[in-house]
């Protein structure tokens, strides 16, 4: 993961936009993928109800501790902000319909058959 | 076999249930007449279930007793098709996506980088010294101005008329991107029409039935449940998710298509009305407020020294 860039004055930070853009693409995949293997589990498991939904937001902020993981220790030097790296595409609309829709083939698949 | 056991259970409870039971000795006799109408006698069995549950007056909070032939035949194959669709749409657009030839003259080429470098000079003007900035504002928007002259550049609609390219450009666009998947829609809904084929997670209120119900109008009937059109469309919205994660660049084109239909000033890269653009630009190069940054530059340096020997001291 490259790191963002230096920080000039207090004031105005530079934000190298290369470095930045693929830290972004990198949470948005972990992102997408959390939430794929979210919903087959969700959907295994049986889970019915709008509950369901609790564990996607959790699946989702686990991706938090996930790039902690990965090295990101200062997450104002990696993403721009703390509200970015916990929040960004936690709500968009692509995961969010991954989730439902893997829950939903996988429930299919082993409960309603 | 198995449904044979399933109707020895369900004759051994509630009364309700014979509903079910019913139709599945009726079928499954069928079943074992024939191997060849295995797939009809599926769409026959659910047919007859509703129509049962129609004439008994069925309440929504039974579950619903799906037959194993549905999903076999159905629903698995329903999601590989989709799936190998959406990817050949996609390898089919990687493949014609040449870039449109740039077919433009030398005078709309340069009124494009004109407005591309106004707006670079509004937005980093601060960097050049004062009169340096006065010049390139003269340059563009004075009276003798490059922004005072008429546009040469082909309004839109001219362009389309005029230029072949565009509309074969357009209809690669389109039969790459939307022509499959109303095609495919047609399909879905000639093939797999009036039945429902699997079941929602979660408790939906009842205005969500005619979006996942289309074909079935069976009032009693769980919302819950959906029929395959709406399963085909939301596997449409639902694929992206996972699209994006086997290819890395961009892949939702059909939503881009849609975004770029509704915004038709950002839609093709030629058809920007040039006239309308100079104005804006001399309007909004007028009203810049310009300073520049090595004015105030010895001020901000002795702050940050100040604030740096301070922290040294703590």
């Amino acid at each position: 993961m490259a790191p963002k860039g230096q920080e000039q004055n207090k004031i105005e930070d530079l934000i190298n936009p290369v470095a930045y853009k693929s830290n972004l693409q990198a949470l948005n995949f972990l992102r997408n993928f959390v939430a794929v293997v979210a919903g087959i589990v969700v959907g295994i498991c049986g889970v019915v109800g709008w509950h369901g939904f609790i564990y996607h937001f959790l699946a989702q902020l686990s991706c938090v501790v996930a790039m902690f993981l990965k090295g990101c220790t200062n997450p104002t030097s990696y993403f721009a902000t703390w509200n970015n790296l916990l929040f960004f595409g936690v709500f968009s609309s692509t995961t969010l319909l991954s989730y439902i829709l893997f829950w939903m083939i996988f429930y299919n698949v082993c409960h309603v058959f | 076999g198995t449904g044979c056991n399933k109707l020895r259970n369900i004759t051994l409870h509630r009364q309700k249930d014979f509903a079910y039971a019913l139709p599945a000795a009726v079928s499954n006799r069928l079943i074992r007449r024939s191997k060849d109408f295995v797939i009809r006698s599926g769409y026959y069995k659910l047919i007859i279930v509703t129509s049962i549950a129609r004439l008994l007056n069925m309440e929504g909070a039974h579950p619903l007793l799906l037959d194993h032939a549905v999903r076999d035949w159905v629903f698995i194959p329903l999601t590989l098709a989709i799936v190998l669709m959406k990817l050949l749409t996609q390898y089919m657009h990687l493949l014609f996506n040449t870039p449109p030839p740039t077919n433009k003259e030398l005078k709309e080429l340069r009124e494009m980088q004109a407005v591309a470098r106004a707006g670079r000079l509004r937005g980093f003007g601060r960097f050049i010294p004062e009169s340096s900035f006065k010049m390139r504002k003269d340059y563009f928007a004075g009276e003798k101005g490059i922004f005072s002259h008429k546009a040469v550049t082909r309004s839109p609609q001219e362009a389309m008329a005029t230029d072949p390219s565009v509309m074969v450009d357009m209809m690669k666009k389109n039969l790459t991107g939307m022509v499959p998947q109303l095609a495919m829609g047609m399909v879905v809904n000639f093939f797999f029409q009036g039945f429902v084929i699997g079941k929602v997670p979660f408790p939906l209120s009842p205005r969500f039935k005619p979006m996942l119900q289309r074909g079935i109008d069976l009032v009693s009937l769980d919302v819950s449940y959906f029929t395959s059109l709406s399963y085909y469309i939301l596997l449409l919205f639902g694929l992206r998710g996972a699209f994006s994660l086997v290819f890395r660049e961009d892949v939702i084109d059909e939503t881009e298509m849609m975004r770029r239909q509704m915004n038709p000033m950002a839609a093709s890269p030629m058809g920007v009305d040039m006239d309308a653009m100079f104005k804006s630009e001399k309007a909004a190069l007028a009203a810049v407020d310009y300073e520049w940054e090595l004015e105030s530059a010895e001020e901000r340096a002795v702050d940050i020294l100040r604030r740096q020997l301070k922290s040294k001291k703590n």
